[in-house]
């Protein structure tokens, strides 16, 4: 946005103290997971190992897991399970979204059910899907699927019920069909929120597959975390957990970059 | 142009040679439910605007403006008598009209040209023509610097010019607008109603002009229907006799003017007691 409210002057004083500002942040940032990290190093002797573990020892897990293929083996299944349930919920979250958004009697009628499903932690429906669908890859993308859904559907059915009616009556007295209002009204107006619920859904996702890892799995880095705490071995638990952040920081990158391309043609 | 001639029956001004008119509401009510009560909006309505006039509808805020507005529009129906377009009930949006509100409606994420293209690409017209007839129109109301601009880049009265533009495009017959200068500062309002008085002078098109602006409604149109407060009934019709072309600012200079807006504040004023005593 080529606008005068923005500048990066860097003679600007009150810019380059703001700089400093934001690098002083960072450096902050660091420092304060590092001395974390350092304090529970050294405090681990002391420390009942089973419960704490030690960072060393967690780094030396990951790069065993890294040196052997399993991290990179489990990753990917873990991330297949993520983007096909974060896909599949979405498309269908979008378009059901779309359209309850603009049959408001039809809402009306799905409403309490979609509410009592959507009031039900996806994690108890995961016998029921075992039982559906087996114990390999489609639980996990199902749960996964099922609870990005409804953040998704949520704030699209929202944003769409938000388009201002005045451009629905303006366009439709030019003669606009109901795909038309739809194509060029509803889905454009309801963008940004939509772009949101995507956005809010991608931890969600990550919680979906996990969850139906832990239920059920022999793969992915959910069945680690299960595994190396039936082995007693707490460095793999938390090798695990380090693992999943990296996947969430990873996920989040991802969606803010892309909602800051598409963010400006539609805000 | 053809000589404005007085029509005896209700005092009103119509185009030599017109046929029947164009908007009727044929003894209209409408009432709404609000926590089960009903309350009557529009109460026994009797109206004509005759094709080419200019017609503006005045009363107290509650009084039905917009409810006979969208009745006209086809937003919604009569609960008793009938709203009639061209001697044909108005049962459904009435497209092809053209239509302003006091909110500009312009699409925020399109361009100025793309959003006064819209109606003529809604009605299939080919892309290069439609383009060149919204730039030309875009012209006609000083924004043609502005064709590539997001509404949010403009002022309030360039996003107006642009809505007025867009809802002249298509070349419609009738125009409904509804307090379309309702939020603007007095200097554009009045340059607003200069710009639409010479565009409606080019081409006299039907309009329906709802105001709570006496004067507005005086320098603009050739008759003035004044509703009494909720429910919303017809308290008189008066005729403005003031020659054409008008400059709507310059107007109000005028002895007759004057006169008119008196009679016209009176009638508001007892509209007023009516209800209040």
């Amino acid at each position: 946005m080529a606008d005068a409210t923005f500048s990066d002057d860097f003679t600007d004083p009150a810019i380059a103290a703001e700089r400093r500002r934001r690098n002083v942040i960072f450096a902050a940032r660091i420092a304060v997971a590092a001395a974390l990290i350092i304090a529970w190093e050294a405090l681990s002797p002391n420390l009942d190992h089973l419960v704490f573990s030690s960072p060393s020892d967690i780094a030396a897990r990951s790069w065993e897991w890294i040196k052997d293929g399993t991290l990179l083996l489990n990753l990917l299944v873990t991330a297949e399970e993520i983007l096909l349930g974060y896909a599949a919920g979405a498309i269908a979250a979008i378009l059901l979204g779309l359209v309850l958004g603009s049959y408001p009697t039809v809402a009306a009628v799905f409403d309490p059910i979609l509410m009592a499903i959507y009031g039900v932690p996806k994690i108890a429906f995961g016998p029921l899907f075992i039982v559906w669908f087996g114990i390999n890859l489609t639980p996990k993308v199902v749960i996964c699927g099922v609870t990005v859904f409804f953040f998704i559907f949520l704030a699209t059915y929202e944003g769409v019920r938000n388009v201002d009616r005045e451009l629905l009556r303006t366009i439709r007295l030019m003669g606009a069909t109901r795909h038309q209002e739809r194509a060029l009204v509803m889905i454009p107006g309801a963008m940004p929120a939509i772009l949101l619920g995507l956005k809010l859904a991608i931890p969600e996702a990550l919680v979906g597959a996990i969850v139906g890892e832990l239920i059920v799995s022999n793969k992915g880095i959910g069945y680690l975390i299960e595994y190396s705490a039936s082995q007693l071995d707490s460095a793999g638990v938390f090798a695990g957990l380090f693992m999943l952040m990296i996947l969430a920081v990873i996920a989040n990158s991802a969606v803010n970059y892309a909602t800051r391309k598409t963010g400006r043609d539609v805000e | 142009m053809s000589e404005l001639e007085a029509w005896p029956k209700t005092g009103a001004v119509r185009r030599a040679g017109a046929s029947a008119p164009s908007i009727r509401l044929d003894h209209v009510s409408k009432w709404f439910f609000k926590n089960g009560k009903r309350f009557v909006a529009v109460d026994d309505v009797n109206a004509e605007v005759e094709d080419g006039a200019f017609v503006a509808l005045v009363g107290p805020s509650g009084c039905g403006k917009t409810t006979i507005f969208n009745m006209i529009a086809g937003f919604a129906r009569p609960d008793r008598g009938e709203a009639l377009y061209k001697g044909r009930p108005v049962l459904a949006p009435n497209i092809g009209i053209g239509y302003m509100t006091q909110k500009d409606a312009l699409l925020p994420w399109r361009s100025l040209i793309a959003n006064v293209m819209l109606p003529l690409s809604l009605q299939k017209v080919p892309a290069r023509e439609a383009r060149e007839r919204a730039l030309d129109m875009l012209q006609r109301v000083g924004l043609k610097g502005f064709a590539e601009h997001l509404p949010r880049e403009l002022s309030g009265g360039m996003q107006k010019r642009a809505a007025l533009a867009r809802m002249l495009v298509f070349n419609p017959e009738t125009l409904l607008m509804d307090e379309p200068f309702g939020n603007v500062d007095i200097q554009l309002k009045l340059q607003l109603q200069r710009e639409l008085m010479s565009l409606w002078e080019h081409a006299r098109k039907t309009v329906v002009f709802v105001t709570h602006d006496l004067e507005e409604a005086i320098a603009l149109s050739d008759r003035i229907i004044v509703l009494s407060r909720r429910p919303g009934r017809v308290k008189a019709a008066i005729t403005v006799d003031l020659p054409r072309p008008r400059d709507p600012v310059a107007i109000r200079f005028e002895a007759a003017f004057q006169e008119i807006h008196r009679r016209l504040w009176e009638l508001c004023d007892t509209a007023q007691e009516d209800e209040d005593g």
